[in-house]
């Protein structure tokens, strides 16, 4: 490269630098702390996956099998499918906004929001499902006091104080067929619920980490509607444009990365499980 | 290499609806493997095959979606350093979980 060729270079580059200082965006700076965030949250996930992995593949990896079997698969892949193209409307709406095209940017957004949407009605739906079987995310701690028969039969005495039935009736609606008594603290109706379903500890510790984490997720999801939602406003006022689409670029990125982890959270709950 | 070109490279290396289109058919296709794969019992191999279509699945996401083949290399460096390391997170608890 010659030296005249050089001296050009480096005079655009100043002009192009003049350029992004004129507009007040570090371009590049964003980008890069984008991604410092983004590792932020993969040792977030990483963290809960080790505790999956470790769990999953131990002594409980029977109860995980039998406990994964019990989620939709339907759903699941569903929901893959909702997120991979939300995904694609995504770099869409980019490469869009970078050709010059506001309208189709527009459009892509929304319906990257929608798919979002999409996605978390759908989880709605199984979470509801979980909750039909008494699986709620606040009790699976109770469900564990099934293992911890001290307080239990203590609790256990004083609610058949407190029931004014007979002995015999009660034990009737809180004794299961294997002769343990249904975990304290719950009415007479969820009490026949436990005599069909009893959960084991690592059934227990599988639904406790799938509510945690297709939790957190979701509420990743949730955070990634609203960042959408500010993308389509800020596209709309010409706030984010084909000359300046850092912004947009990094919300892609984290609507990427909320891709990623449900990438690895599908088949490790709904199908290895 | 002309300047303009590589400016392109640096700023605004447009991707085309095309080839993200590919990307997506292919992770369309993975997520079928993936479930075909997982009505094949073959025991202690079902994890590992599927965390392995997952890694392919999230290679073709950060390589095209998240546009790290196009990024400089510090960036390349830093993915795939925090990657490296949380993989070595992960083979030393299992080093230890493993050995108990």
């Amino acid at each position: 490269m010659s030296a005249t060729v050089e001296a050009q270079d480096t005079q655009v580059n100043q002009e192009e630098l003049f350029h992004f200082d004129h507009h007040h965006t570090d371009y590049e700076g964003g980008k890069f702390g984008m991604w410092l965030f983004l590792f932020t949250e993969l040792v977030l996930f990483g963290g809960m996956f080790l505790a999956l992995f470790v769990y999953g593949t131990g002594e409980y990896a029977a109860d995980f099998h039998a406990a994964g079997k019990s989620l939709n698969l339907f759903k699941g892949a569903g929901n893959t499918l909702v997120l991979l193209t939300s995904s694609l409307t995504m770099v869409y709406a980019i490469t869009a906004l970078q050709k010059g095209s506001k309208f189709w940017a527009l459009t892509h957004i929304a319906i990257t929001v929608l798919l979002a949407l999409t996605f978390m009605v759908v989880k709605y739906f199984e979470w509801t499902a979980k909750f039909e079987h008494h699986l709620f995310p606040a009790k699976i701690a109770a469900l564990e006091s099934i293992y911890g028969p001290s307080d239990l039969k203590k609790a256990y005495t004083t609610e058949y104080k407190e029931s004014g039935l007979s002995i015999a009736a009660f034990n009737a609606i809180k004794v299961d067929s294997n002769g343990n008594p249904a975990p304290a603290g719950i009415s007479a109706e969820e009490a026949k619920e436990y005599t069909h379903t009893r959960y084991t500890r690592g059934q227990v510790i599988f639904y406790g980490m799938y509510f945690t984490m297709t939790g957190l997720h979701g509420f990743h999801v949730l955070i990634g509607v609203v960042l959408l939602l500010w993308m389509f406003w800020c596209v709309l006022k010409n706030t984010v444009t084909a000359e300046n689409f850092g912004w947009l670029e990094n919300v892609g990125l984290y609507w990427h990365l909320v891709d990623l982890i449900w990438i690895y959270l599908f088949p490790l709950f709904y199908l290895v499980a | 290499m002309s300047h303009g070109h590589e400016q392109e490279h640096d700023h605004v290396h447009i991707v085309s609806y095309g080839s993200h289109t590919l990307v997506y058919v292919g992770l369309l296709i993975l997520t079928g493997l993936t479930v075909a794969a997982a009505g094949i019992d073959v025991g202690a191999f079902n994890l590992p095959i599927a965390m392995l279509i997952a890694s392919c699945k999230a290679g073709l996401v950060l390589a095209y979606f998240m546009h790290i083949k196009y990024e400089k290399t510090y960036i390349q460096a830093f993915v795939l350093g925090t990657t490296f390391f949380m993989f070595v997170v992960f083979c030393l608890t299992f080093a230890d979980y493993a050995t108990r």
